[in-house]
């Protein structure tokens, strides 16, 4: 063990600490402590430049800093106090854009492009015009940075102007613009990118745009990608198809899925896909994953399950490794003990789906492992292998203190049950032959897989000490009424659960009349026959309207609207209509009235005024089936709401209304909306009003 | 309810209205990337709530009764990640080779060590702490406090437990540290009682600044893949407490992909043999002259 050391960098560093300090005193509100702050700016540390900066930001009015900021950007400047005085700038925001945009008509060409990465930081969407104007800048340098700063900014004159350069321009701006779509996520035309991917120089951008393109040519672009002579061009297809995975079904990857099939020398491309597996780029491993998931090759099966060591990865290599095939077992059980619990789980999943009983042992250990993930991965596994063997060790953790665990078993045990009449009859012994009272778990159980002669349990079960168990019961109940278990209304006995003393308990009695109500409305629809009586049921869900927990009263409310109770509509207008209503209640009476058809104008303008966003929304959706103008002009108002998912579905409902005369206001928006997410909605409800006639 | 074979989806508006709810819970951050760790981890709280989807659980974490109980369980989900032994060998390699020997010089009149391991997981980091220093020998008779702290109550039962299985061991410089080891029941081994003696564990959400204000000062702070729960502001309000928690001259080690780039310049860099470590600096000697 050496002494106490003085590390390289230590000595020596009190000298700059002091100037450190000094910097974070000064005040530049001040005149003199501006002036101090702006040389700070060119000081050699970079922790004195960076503590300046930190300062010079919060100034208020930039106004006295901008002169000295905007002249350091020149090409005879410390490049340490440049990229300081950028630091400064794009703190400032927006009110450095107008004096950036001056110096757009800079003469040297070095400070117009240093102007345009700062407007490209600042990413102020009334930048992109002049922006775009330095597209046909002279230097090409000047155009470059002129569609990176675009690429960051986006919105529809960004977007334009970029689709425009792509066309008119040549490397190595085309690249650049190429790069600036990529960073927005939208991918020019196949065919376009085809023509431009003749250029070897220009195909890692090609093809990182392929991964983001829906058109079924890019898919067979992305094939021939893979096969390119270039390493990097071959990997930036490889994570371009991660792309298209990670973001689409795998039913739509069908047509790559068999063009990768139809490539010449699939044997080196496996090879060097089980190498991009270990890539650090999850784009790259997904799709190498994707690759020998189609390629079908069995031996590459030990390969994926080490990918699946990656919880980021482990639902693809899952996949692939179920896709591989039923006699796995010899070449991934050897595997087994050097895989972490949970690519183990992953393993042993596969082997189970694909029926392999050996591996009931294994699995069964893995469930009393200490691992959660692992263990819910295995319960999950038992239950898809079918084996009745599995059932003791899945009935003793109906009653785990963990929820997730005795969830899972609940749903590997109805897997089980659905495997025929034997099975079922196995598991429903789990409940019936109980010896002590049931719980929670094994309530939800019999909501699964109970038959009518378990009704009584499940009644008796509405009493029961435990408040889960109760709730647990009255969704139970709800599930056999559905399948028509309890006769053709909602079961009675759910209705005393609404004067239970614990408020979740009569949430939960709602929520189930409703359910049942609702199952039965629509089986009695599909069957031809009338309607079921829910009077008895509504009249008591009116009566919940006043209950004292806000929950109760919610749940209520959406039964009532699943009960079709159009005669208690008045009750629950008040309440969608009253301002002090807690929201939770009043969403459930706006939706409830929307399911009832009695959401008129009045009820649905007050809700959109609520302070709950999700009252609001409901208002948003029930509006955007309302006919008439104040339905519309409610919509255009909730397309400027603060919150972006009320904006969203805004977007969506005035999408749906198909009004040709909403399209130049939704333009309008469109143009203006900085969220991603709205963006899209906007973009779609406008595409949507296009194509109406 | 959620059947078995159709694993529920997560659209990118629910990842979002989940993460949003979140963050205002508990100040965790998760990234878009992060959608599928949310969308697999939450999916069995479905199933536990008889929901049909991650719009029905926005719903139950926005108005039930249980909301806040469920917030806890959810980040608590979310946030526990697999760990093991003498994990990112280089950096704790600097630790012992060559942060010990300077505190051990630097604090040799107080004979007073302190070190906090921010975001400890089930206890590997902190035992791994633990048995470097005594490894070490370089603190015998010196009052020494490990502390352990983390946003999940259920890992800090295991770690206070302090027992592990072989996967903890894993690691190819693990397997010297059996030695501080007993074997207990089912082949998993329990840390000795003189090594859990130096060690503490406390429940600690590094936001809150309640919480925050009742950790004394250390020497030396762990916070090792935990920041990238965090966006920009939490992180600088992070930084800004373990700056202030340091004693001067004391040490940040960070995850090998974390950085305090963007976030702060308070701490110097210091380029060591085995790593690069983030220190606080000292106290410059005496004021000088302004340029």
């Amino acid at each position: 063990m050496t002494g106490p050391v003085d590390p390289p960098g230590l000595p020596g560093s009190s000298e700059e600490e002091s100037r450190y300090q000094a910097v974070r005193r000064l005040d530049p509100a001040s005149a003199a402590g501006l002036r101090e702050l702006l040389g700070w700016l060119s000081d050699p540390s970079w922790r004195v430049r960076n503590a300046a900066s930190e300062r010079l930001a919060r100034l208020e009015d930039p106004a006295p800093a901008l002169p000295a900021l905007l002249a350091s950007l020149g090409p005879d400047s410390f490049p340490g106090a440049r990229n300081a005085s950028a630091v400064v700038l794009v703190r400032f925001g927006a009110r450095a854009v107008e004096p950036l945009l001056d110096r757009l008509g800079a003469a040297a060409p070095q400070e117009r492009t240093g102007a345009l990465e700062i407007l490209g930081e600042i990413r102020e969407r009334r930048s992109a015009g002049p922006i775009a104007g330095a597209l046909s800048d002279p230097d090409p340098n000047v155009r470059v940075a002129a569609a990176e700063a675009l690429g960051k900014i986006g919105g529809p004159e960004a977007l334009s102007a970029l689709l425009e350069a792509l066309v008119q321009e040549a490397q190595p701006v085309r690249q650049a613009v190429l790069e600036a779509l990529a960073q927005l996520r939208v991918a020019p035309p196949a065919a376009v990118l085809a023509a431009i991917g003749a250029d070897r120089a220009l195909r890692r951008p090609v093809y990182r745009l392929l991964g983001l393109s829906d058109e079924p040519q890019a898919l067979e672009l992305l094939a021939e990608g893979l096969i390119q002579p270039a390493r990097t061009v071959r990997e930036t297809a490889l994570a371009a198809v991660g792309q298209q995975r990670l973001r689409r079904p795998a039913a739509a990857l069908q047509p790559l899925a068999r063009a990768v099939r139809e490539l010449p020398g699939v044997a080196a491309l496996a090879e060097q896909c089980e190498g991009a597996l270990k890539s650090e780029d999850c784009a790259v491993a997904a799709g190498a994953i994707s690759v020998l998931q189609w390629l079908g090759d069995a031996s590459r099966a030990p390969a994926l399950a080490r990918a699946a060591e990656d919880e980021r990865l482990r639902p693809l290599a899952s996949a692939a490794l179920e896709e591989l095939g039923h006699d796995l077992g010899p070449v991934l059980r050897p595997l087994l003990p050097e895989l972490s619990a949970a690519a183990r789980a992953v393993v042993l999943g596969t082997l189970a789906r694909h029926g392999d009983a050996s591996v009931l042992p294994e699995l069964l250990a893995e469930v009393a492992g200490e691992d959660d993930l692992a263990r819910a991965a295995a319960v999950e596994g038992l239950g898809r292998l079918g084996d009745l063997r599995a059932v003791p060790a899945l009935a003793g953790l109906l009653r785990d203190p963990d929820a997730n665990l005795s969830g899972a078993a609940v749903a590997a045990l109805a897997l089980l049950a659905a495997r025929g009449a034997g099975h079922a009859d196995r598991v429903r012994a789990v409940y019936r032959e109980a010896t002590e009272p049931p719980g929670p778990a094994l309530f939800r159980l019999m909501g699964r897989v109970g038959q009518p002669e378990d009704l009584a349990a499940l009644q008796a079960g509405l009493q029961a000490p435990h408040r889960g168990a109760r709730v647990a019961a009255a969704a139970a109940l709800a599930s056999l009424a559905s399948q028509g278990m309890t006769g053709t209304e909602p079961p009675h006995q759910l209705l005393d659960a609404l004067d239970d003393r614990d408020p979740s308990v009569r949430a939960a009695a709602a929520q189930a009349i409703g359910a049942s109500a609702r199952a039965l409305r629509q089986r009695a629809r599909e069957l031809g026959r009338p309607l079921p009586d829910c009077a008895e049921a509504a009249r008591a869900l009116a009566m919940a309207l006043r209950d004292e927990d806000p929950l109760v009263r919610a749940a209520a409310s959406r039964a009532l609207g699943s009960c079709g109770a159009v005669e208690y509509a008045d009750g629950l207008s008040q309440l969608a209509r009253d301002p002090s209503a807690p929201a939770e209640a009043a969403a459930a009476a706006v939706h409830a009235l929307c399911e009832l058809g009695r959401a008129g104008i009045e009820v649905l303008e007050p809700a959109a005024r609520h302070r709950d966003p999700e009252v609001v929304k409901e208002a948003v959706a029930a509006a955007g089936a309302l006919p008439g103008a104040a339905a519309a002009r409610l919509l255009l108002t909730a397309a400027s709401h603060p919150r972006w998912d009320v904006r969203r579905a805004a977007a969506r409902a005035l999408g749906q209304r198909g009004e040709r005369a909403l399209l130049e206001p939704l333009r309008g928006l469109s143009a203006g909306e900085e969220d991603g997410l709205v963006a899209e909605a906007f973009a779609e409800a406008v595409h949507a009003l296009e194509a109406k006639p | 309810m959620t059947p078995l074979d159709h694993a529920p989806v997560m659209s990118a508006e629910e990842f979002r209205l989940l993460r949003d709810l979140i963050y205002d819970h508990c100040g965790l951050f998760f990234r878009d990337e992060m959608r599928y760790l949310l969308e697999r981890r939450l999916a069995p709280r479905l199933q536990v709530h008889g929901l049909q989807g991650f719009k029905d659980y926005h719903h139950f974490l926005r108005y039930d009764v249980g909301r806040r109980a469920e917030l806890d369980v959810a980040a608590e989900i979310l946030t526990t990640n697999e760990t093991y032994f003498f994990r990112e060998p280089h950096q704790l390699r600097a630790f012992s080779e060559e942060i010990l020997p300077i505190l051990a010089q630097e604090r040799r009149r107080e004979r007073r060590l302190r070190i906090w391991s921010a975001g400890c997981s089930t206890g590997e980091e902190v035992y791994t702490i633990a048995i470097l220093l005594r490894s070490s020998g370089l603190f015998d008779g010196w009052d020494v406090d490990i502390f352990g702290s983390d946003l999940a109550r259920r890992v800090l039962a295991l770690a206070r437990a302090g027992v592990y299985g072989a996967n903890a061991f894993r690691n190819e410089e693990a397997e010297a540290m059996r030695r501080w080891f007993r074997p207990v029941d089912g082949g998993k081994l329990a840390i000795l009682d003189a090594v859990r003696k130096d060690v503490s564990f406390s429940h600690l959400n590094l936001l809150d600044e309640g919480m925050m204000s009742l950790v004394g000062t250390v020497d030396v702070i762990f916070c090792r893949n935990v920041m990238i729960y965090f966006d920009l502001p939490a992180r600088k309000r992070v930084v800004r407490s373990f700056r202030d928690k340091l004693e001067e001259g004391g040490f940040l080690l960070l995850g090998h992909s974390e950085s305090l780039l963007n976030v702060t310049a308070d701490f110097e860099l210091v380029h060591f043999k085995n790593d690069l470590v983030y220190r606080k600096p000292r106290p410059a000697p005496s004021a000088r002259a302004l340029p």
